[in-house]
């Protein structure tokens, strides 16, 4: 009885209301009488805390090894009659083989991203309704979208597209199939199993390079990921035309987006990458609006002589500036902009009207270039006279991108600007501008 | 609808930026305020900027503000010659070649050089031709420098 090494069984004795679960410990060849009546008798629980009650007269019995359906064992029994009422079969054999009805592979269908990994398994469905992996041997087709461990099942992400994973069973399997009743002994028929399970292996986006642009501005960008096949196409959003795809390898793309030149292209863009007929997972390229200017210093230039940066020894009354901004965007906190297509423009309602380009001016610093932190300078800023005087007016300041105007409001100061005397003045807008000489 | 009334604005918007420009091109008003203002007359560094950016059409604005009438005081030609002066302080920032050639200015400085004049009004036409002179002098050398 059994195989050539001892075993753990698990005889399970079925009667109506309830069962009974018996573990049987038996040497290879080896013989165990189980008396039912018994048991019966005894009244002691199982495991899980069941008796047979006593006026049981009618059950079946089930013997199980202790990995349950996913081992085969042989076993002969013989039946030891004791006040039988009521047999189903011959005085051999009631039984069936609990082997396989079906095998699948699973996990199908399934996503993974190039570069990812899925594990699948080979399954089979017992007669009994129970499930076991079996060990199997693995193949994918194409391997240019996946391949697979021909051993473990371990599948790996390659390109973008669509694969087939065949399993095969590594040996024999029994096959599941009904009750038999035999009077001598007998073996389950087996056969080897294969399956196919489908996959989808889509492209990988995981950065976006540089992740933000200026709106109205043109950026040359560099998407990282994988997955990535001649071919692929970029979406990012109706206020942003790609243009200039090129796939430099399967893991970088390089384009050029040009945003739309308005306030309603301000925010964030999802960014999509199709390749193969695949689409990517989606990442975030921010459209940045100028939308307000931080006062980053406010310097006095010292006087100076005609062509001087402050005032001019002959009209020492008053005050000039350099004031450096930051130019930032709509965010909050806000980010700055660094950009130098961006053109800061000032109007004011002097008499005549000033309507110019901030820059450029007497004063070296003052320049359309934005450094790298988003700063630039407006000066010379304020006035001068030969003698006391006090004036006011407003200034407005838009960033125009592209040359279009009106370009995008950011900043509006109202100036009070005087002097009291030679050498001195004050100026203030009334909140980051404020000072004196 | 909301796109054609945006269109509308903008094209309004364009249209009072060029109207400015082709409405005063020699910013006749722009001079002008500098030469005739009563009192004591304030340089805000706004309108400095916009003077730096003039050139030789500054002498063009004054030469149609001042129209057939002479400086009628020392104080009105200091202001003139200051223009002058502002608008050839900054050649790089003079809006275009033509204007930082000073033609209209030397016939403007000769022909307040002929005026009868007081003191050493003479002497001060005579430095702000100088001082225009060596401006875009010095302006050429450097764009040569540059270029090579």
């Amino acid at each position: 009885m059994g195989r050539q090494r001892s075993r753990t069984w698990t005889t399970c004795l079925y009667f109506t209301g309830g069962h009974y679960t018996l573990p049987l410990h038996l040497e290879p060849r080896a013989t165990r009488n189980l008396n039912v009546s018994e048991i019966i008798q005894n009244q002691v629980p199982d495991a899980e805390g069941n008796i047979i009650p006593a006026g049981v007269h009618e059950g079946t019995a089930k013997i199980a090894g202790s990995h349950a359906d996913n081992e085969a064992i042989l076993v002969a029994i013989g039946a030891g009659i004791y006040n039988v009422r009521k047999a189903t079969c011959g005085l051999v054999c009631d039984g069936g083989c609990s082997g396989y009805i079906a095998v699948a592979v699973e996990i199908s269908p399934f996503t993974i991203t190039a570069g990812g990994t899925q594990q699948l398994s080979l399954v089979g469905a017992y007669i009994s309704g129970g499930k076991a992996n079996l060990p199997a041997s693995w193949s994918s087709a194409p391997t240019s979208v996946a391949t697979v461990d021909t051993v473990t099942g371990l599948v790996t992400g390659v390109g973008a597209g669509l694969v087939t994973i065949t399993a095969t069973s590594l040996s024999d399997q029994p096959v599941g199939i009904g009750p038999l009743c035999h009077s001598e002994v007998w073996h389950c028929p087996t056969a080897k199993f294969s399956a196919t399970g489908s996959g989808t292996v889509k492209p990988s986006l995981t950065s976006i390079s540089p992740p933000q642009g200026l709106v109205g501005t043109a950026v040359p960008i560099t998407i990282s990921g994988s997955g990535f096949a001649q071919g692929a196409t970029i979406q990012a959003g109706t206020s942003i035309t790609v243009s200039n795809v090129s796939v430099s390898s399967s893991t970088t793309i390089t384009a050029t987006f040009t945003i739309e030149n308005s306030p309603g292209a301000g925010g964030n863009w999802n960014v999509t990458v199709t390749s193969g007929g695949q689409s990517s997972n989606s990442k975030g390229f921010f459209v940045q609006i100028p939308s307000s200017l931080q006062v980053i210093s406010a310097s006095i230039l010292p006087t100076g002589t005609s062509g001087g940066y402050g005032c001019t020894p002959s009209a020492n009354f008053g005050i000039v500036l350099d004031l450096k901004y930051q130019t930032l965007d709509q965010r909050n906190p806000a980010q700055p902009i660094s950009n130098a297509t961006m053109v800061p423009h000032e109007t004011a309602n002097l008499s005549p009207p000033v309507d110019q380009d901030i820059c450029p001016s007497r004063v070296s610093t003052c320049t359309h270039t934005t450094a790298a932190d988003g700063t630039w300078h407006d000066a010379p800023y304020g006035g001068c006279a030969a003698a006391t005087f006090s004036t006011s007016y407003t200034q407005n300041i838009t960033m125009l991108v592209g040359g279009q105007t009106p370009g995008y409001a950011v900043r509006t100061n109202n100036i009070t600007l005087s002097s009291s005397g030679s050498g001195h003045g004050s100026i203030s807008n009334g909140s980051d501008i404020n000072k004196s000489r | 609808m909301k796109r054609l009334v945006l269109f509308v604005l903008f094209a309004f918007g364009q249209l009072g930026i060029c109207q400015q420009a082709s409405q005063d091109p020699y910013a006749e008003k722009l001079v002008g305020s500098f030469v005739s203002r009563a009192g004591t007359p304030i340089i805000l560094s706004m309108q400095e900027k916009a003077l730096n950016r003039l050139g030789d059409r500054a002498a063009l604005g004054l030469a149609r503000n001042m129209g057939a009438q002479v400086p009628a005081s020392p104080q009105e030609l200091d202001r003139i010659l200051s223009v002058v002066r502002m608008a050839f302080a900054v050649p790089e920032a003079i809006n275009s070649d033509v204007d930082r050639e000073p033609k209209a200015t030397s016939m403007l400085l000769s022909y307040l050089s002929l005026l009868p004049l007081q003191g050493n009004a003479k002497a001060e036409v005579e430095d702000t031709r100088v001082y225009v002179s060596r401006q875009i002098a010095e302006y050429k050398a450097k764009q040569a420098v540059e270029k090579k």
